[in-house]
């Protein structure tokens, strides 16, 4: 055990020997003081070695490569200062060329078909017409217009020009079979501006309603249109 | 080379009447070449010292060199580049050192070390990593000035007036703070003294 007050002169001695004459002239008759020198000197050495061995690695050669083409990288940046605005203006070129390229289509909606009975335009024949549904008050616009067309089969009549024929608000009434010349009288009655009930519930004399001719609708069996379409179908059946 | 001198900054690209400018440029690269490989050695190993990572010293070895490159040409007296490039390198390590993913990587290095190094017995990497462990622990404790001393004074082939050089100091300044940090290593493990006693 070394003695306590020269513990901090030891170790000063330990770093630098021969700085305090007080210590030396201790150590001369102190075994244990000797030995404790001993034991801070090597800790001197060990912290030596170890704070040498920090430092002892030297670079990879690598980083001065990286080094070097950092360099060259930022000095042709420099040299060339347009060149990055080129770069970018090229990059939003090319971004605007794909966007334009790749840009979202107008949603194509699916044309809606319904039949179309329009009083006071009797088509000679029982065809339903396809027409193109468009919201009240509003025409097709281009895209729907263009799809139309390149949709319609040869022989069909157009759906747009058809929809365009008929006027906005012509009331469609839909008459339940053996009900039509009741139907008719009432609203003869009320475009009269007489409603007389009596009248309404005579029998019907024929040629009253010669003015409206409505043709009936033909329905065709769906059978027979199928063995049209694939004769080998019902052969095979 | 030729890459360097065409690309210093605060060169311009040069017309022909224009040549004691484009000399002066190329000169001035030319000098920053010279000092490149001596400086990347300085610098990795002051971030070493700190960072106690191969990797992470020499991102800020090459971070300290672009530094001291982008204002190469600024610098009024060439002499000082090394001092210069010491506090940038130094500064960057502590500022890495800070980070969190320091300790992280570090931890990945040294268990990679330890399994590279299959020629030293398990006592003897044991009893190096430990004590490595606690001398870099107690060198973080260390004041900012007295470590910097220490490292460079322990760098080898830098005597105290090359340190002294460097950090811009008078060499006594640097002669005590080598002292200092000695002594307050020391005395942070004294507890190894007399673990050493005991064996």
């Amino acid at each position: 055990m070394a003695c306590e007050r020269f513990e901090k002169a030891l170790i000063e001695e330990a770093i630098a020997p021969g700085g305090d004459v007080k210590l030396a002239s201790h150590l001369a008759n102190c075994a244990d003081c000797r030995k404790e020198l001993a034991l801070q000197r090597e800790l001197q050495e060990r912290i030596t070695a170890g704070v040498g061995a920090l430092v002892a690695e030297g670079p990879s050669p690598v980083l001065l490569a990286r080094v070097r083409h950092q360099i060259a990288a930022e000095g042709a940046a420099r040299a060339f200062p347009w060149l990055q605005w080129a770069t970018a203006g090229l990059a939003i070129a090319a971004c605007a060329l794909l966007w334009y390229a790749f840009r979202p289509q107008a949603q194509v909606r699916t044309p809606q078909v319904q039949s179309v009975n329009a009083p006071g335009q009797i088509q000679p024949s029982t065809q339903q017409v396809p027409v193109l549904a468009a919201p009240a008050g509003k025409q097709p616009n281009r895209v729907e217009h263009r799809l139309a067309v390149s949709h319609r089969p040869k022989n069909e009549i157009s759906a747009v020009t058809v929809a365009k024929n008929i006027p906005a608000r012509n009331p469609e009434v839909i008459v339940p079979p053996g009900q039509r010349e009741a139907v008719l009288r009432l609203v003869n009655a009320l475009q009269s501006g007489r409603v007389d009930a009596a009248s309404l519930l005579k029998p019907v004399q024929s040629g009253e309603f010669a003015l409206l001719k409505i043709a009936p609708i033909e329905v065709k069996p769906l059978v027979a249109e199928e063995s049209k379409q694939d004769p080998g179908k019902q052969e095979n059946h | 080379m030729q890459a360097l001198e065409a690309t210093l900054p605060g060169s311009r690209v040069q017309g022909k009447s224009d040549t004691s400018e484009a000399t002066r440029t190329a000169d001035v690269a030319r000098e920053f070449e010279e000092q490149l490989a001596d400086g990347a050695a300085l610098a990795f190993r002051l971030a070493l010292s700190v960072l106690r990572n191969r990797a992470d010293a020499e991102d800020v070895a090459q971070e300290a060199l672009l530094r001291a490159y982008r204002g190469y040409s600024k610098l009024r007296e060439r002499g000082a580049f090394r001092g210069w490039l010491c506090r940038i390198a130094w500064r960057l390590a502590l500022d890495k050192q800070r980070g969190a993913r320091r300790r992280e990587k570090r931890e990945q290095a040294e268990v990679t070390e330890m399994l590279d190094a299959p020629q030293r017995s398990v006592e003897q990497i044991a009893a190096t990593s430990e004590f490595e462990g606690h001398l870099g622990r107690a060198m973080d404790e260390l004041p900012e000035k007295l470590r910097q001393a220490l490292v460079l004074a322990a760098i080898e082939g830098y005597s105290t007036r090359e340190v002294a050089n460097l950090l811009d100091l008078p060499e006594g300044t640097v002669k005590s703070r080598v002292h200092l940090a000695r002594k307050q290593l020391a005395e942070k493990l004294q507890w190894l003294a007399k673990d050493l006693k005991k064996r």
